[in-house]
C-alpha cells in the first residue's frame, strides 16, 4: 500500500524539480542571449557610421572638412610612433590628476567644514555661491596670466573646476546627517569624536563619493580647456594647433583620443565606485 | 495600603520626575507653547504608554529624558537629579528606524556596545545573543537595505536593547507597520521587557496598543498640552496581545480613554 501511494508524489517531486531547472536554464540562456544583441548592435553602431563616413568622405562631402576614418586612424599611428601622442596625452593626464587632487582635497575639507560649522557658513557661503555663478572656464585666460602656459596654470583651473563639485556634494552632505540619529547615538555613549568618526564621516562619504565622481571627467574638461586657451602642449594644445591649420585629420585624432581618456576614466570610477560601496 | 484607582508613585521611587515642565519652541513662524505645566513622575520598572493629539509635544517628553532638550521652564529629574547632559543611561528607539546603511546587522547592534568600550569578545556574545532574542539569526551579515520593515525595527529594538538599558525610551516605534507586524512586534516587546526589569516611556497614537502594552497610560491634551488623563490599566500580566483586545475590561479601558482622547482630538479639529 505505502509503496503505491508514495510512488506517484515521487515522480511529482521529480517532475517540479525539473520543471524548475528548466525553467532556470531557460532564463539563463534568455537573458545571456539578450546581452549578446545588446552587444553586437553597440558594435554594429560604431562600424555602420564608421563605414558611412569613410565612404561619404571624398565622395559626397569634401574631405577637408570631415576627413575620413583611415586617414584619422593613420595620423593616429605616425603619433604614436612619433611619441607625440604619448607626450601630449602625459601632459593633459599630469594636469589633470595633479588638478584633481588639490581641488577635490580642498573641496572636501572647506566643504565639510563649512557644513559642520553653522556660523562659518553663513559667513562665507554667499561667496562661494558668487564665485560658482562664474563661468569657471572664463577665468582661464586670468589663470594663464598669472601661472603661465606651463603645467601650473593647467592645473590651477583644473583645481578650481573640481573644487566646486566636490565642495557643493561635501557641503550638502555634511550638512544631511540625521540630526536625531546623532542624537540616538549621544545617547548610546557617543563621544563628539566618535560620533565625528562613526556618524558624520561615513554618511558624508556617500556624498563626497558622488562629488568626485563627477570631479573625474570636469578635471578632463578643465584641462583641455586650459590648453585651448594657451598653451605649450597637451591634448588642447594638440587640437588647437590641428584646427588652426585646417588639419581636420590631426583634429579628430585628438577627439578620438580624448573620447577614450574620457571612456577609461568612466569605466575606473564606476569600478572604485562598487568597491567602496557594497552596502547600497 | 492606599486604594486610589490610578498608580501612585508612593509604591516605588520615581526614577524619572517631571516638575511643572513646559517647552517653548521657535516655530518657522512664530514661537508657540508646546507644553504648559506638565508634572508627573514615572516609577521604575513602569510600562508608561503617552498618547495624544499629534504636535502635542509627545516626543518633547523622550528627547527632555534623553538629555537632548532642556525644559524651557520647570525640571526633568533622573533619580532625582537633573539631566544636564546626553542621558546614557536610557535607551531610545525612535519612529524612524534610523540604522548606519553602511554597518552590516551585526556591526549596526553592537555599536552602542563599541561605544562605551566593550572588548570584542564581550561584544561578540551580547550581540549573537540580542540576535537571536529578536529573531535575526540568519541576518548578521546583511545590510540595511536588504531587510523588510519589520526586520530592521528588530535590529532598531536590539541595538537598544543590547546595552540594557535602564530606561527604554519609545516614539511610535511601531507606526510604520502594517497591523499583523505591529501586533507580533508587540508581543516581542512585552517577552523581551518580562525579562528585563527596564521602566519604559512608550510614546504612541494608536490606543489599543497604549492599552494592551502599559501598567499606564497617560492621555495629554492638545497643545499647549498637559496631561488630561492618567490612567492604570489593570489588565492582568503575562498579557496575549493577540487576545487582550477581547477582554471587558479593555473595551471599558479603550472607551474612558477614548473619550478623554477625542475631545482633544476634537478641539483641536475645530480649531
Amino acid at each position: 500500500m505505502t509503496t503505491v501511494a508514495s510512488a506517484p508524489v515521487e515522480v511529482l517531486e521529480l517532475d517540479r524539480e525539473q520543471a524548475i531547472a528548466d525553467e532556470e536554464r531557460r532564463f539563463r540562456q534568455r537573458t545571456r542571449r539578450y546581452r549578446t544583441l545588446v552587444i553586437s548592435c553597440r558594435i554594429g553602431v560604431v562600424v555602420i557610421a564608421l563605414a558611412a563616413w569613410q565612404l561619404l568622405s571624398g565622395s559626397v562631402i569634401d574631405d577637408f572638412w570631415i576627413s575620413s576614418p583611415r586617414d584619422i586612424a593613420e595620423r593616429l599611428k605616425t603619433w604614436l610612433t612619433d611619441g607625440t601622442l604619448a607626450d601630449n596625452t602625459w601632459a593633459t593626464v599630469q594636469a589633470m590628476i595633479i588638478g584633481f587632487t588639490i581641488g577635490s582635497t580642498a573641496g572636501v575639507v572647506i566643504g565639510f567644514v563649512l557644513g559642520r560649522v553653522k556660523f562659518l557658513a553663513d559667513v562665507f557661503y554667499p561667496y562661494v555661491i558668487a564665485v560658482n555663478s562664474l563661468p569657471k572656464l572664463a577665468l582661464a585666460p586670468l589663470f594663464i596670466l598669472w601661472f603661465g602656459i606651463g603645467l601650473e596654470g593647467k592645473v590651477v583651473m583644473t583645481s578650481m573646476v573640481c573644487f566646486f563639485l566636490v565642495f557643493y556634494n561635501t557641503f550638502a552632505g555634511a550638512r544631511d546627517t540625521d540630526a536625531e540619529l546623532l542624537g540616538v547615538m549621544a545617547v548610546m555613549g557617543a563621544s563628539r569624536r566618535a560620533r565625528l568618526f562613526k556618524l558624520i564621516l561615513p554618511s558624508t562619504a556617500t556624498w563626497i563619493f558622488a562629488g568626485l565622481r563627477l570631479a573625474v571627467p570636469y578635471s578632463l574638461v578643465g584641462a583641455v580647456v586650459s590648453e585651448i586657451t594657451a598653451s605649450s602642449e597637451g591634448l588642447g594644445h594638440l587640437l588647437k594647433t590641428s584646427a588652426n591649420t585646417f588639419d581636420t585629420a590631426g583634429t579628430f585624432a585628438v577627439l578620438a583620443v580624448l573620447i577614450t581618456i574620457a571612456l577609461i576614466i568612466n569605466i575606473v570610477v564606476s569600478r572604485a565606485e562598487s568597491m567602496t560601496s557594497r552596502w547600497k | 495600603m492606599t486604594t486610589t484607582p490610578t498608580v501612585t508613585a508612593a509604591s516605588a521611587a520615581p526614577i524619572i520626575e517631571f516638575d511643572s515642565v513646559g517647552m517653548r519652541f521657535r516655530g518657522q513662524d512664530e514661537p508657540f507653547v508646546a507644553i504648559n505645566q506638565l508634572s508627573t513622575t514615572i516609577p521604575r520598572g513602569q510600562f508608561c504608554c503617552v498618547v495624544g493629539p499629534s504636535g502635542c509635544g509627545k516626543s518633547t517628553l523622550l528627547n527632555m529624558v534623553a538629555g537632548l532638550l532642556t525644559p524651557s521652564w520647570g525640571h526633568v529629574t533622573y533619580e532625582g537629579s537633573p539631566i544636564t547632559k546626553a542621558n546614557t543611561r536610557v535607551g531610545y528607539v525612535t519612529q524612524k528606524d534610523n540604522l548606519l546603511p553602511w554597518r552590516s546587522v551585526r556591526k549596526n547592534i553592537q555599536l552602542p556596545l563599541e561605544l562605551r568600550g566593550a572588548d570584542r569578545e564581550e561584544m561578540r556574545a551580547k550581540t549573537d545573543e540580542i540576535i537571536e532574542l529578536v529573531g535575526l539569526t540568519g541576518f548578521a551579515d546583511a545590510y540595511p537595505r536588504q531587510l523588510s520593515g519589520g526586520m530592521r525595527k528588530r535590529v532598531t529594538l536590539a541595538r537598544t536593547l543590547v546595552y540594557e538599558p535602564e530606561v527604554i525610551l519609545a516614539d511610535e516605534p511601531f507606526g510604520a507597520l502594517d497591523s499583523q507586524l505591529k501586533t507580533v512586534l508587540q508581543d516581542e516587546l512585552l517577552h523581551i521587557w518580562d525579562r528585563t526589569n527596564a521602566t519604559v516611556l512608550f510614546i504612541t497614537h494608536d490606543l489599543g496598543e497604549a492599552i494592551a502594552l502599559g501598567d499606564r497610560v497617560l492621555v495629554m491634551s492638545k497643545r499647549p498640552s498637559e496631561v488630561v488623563l492618567d490612567r492604570e490599566v489593570d489588565l492582568p500580566r503575562p498579557r496575549d496581545v493577540f487576545q487582550v483586545r477581547f477582554e471587558p475590561r479593555y473595551a471599558e479601558l479603550h472607551e474612558e480613554l477614548w473619550t478623554a482622547l477625542s475631545s482633544q482630538i476634537r478641539i483641536e479639529a475645530n480649531a
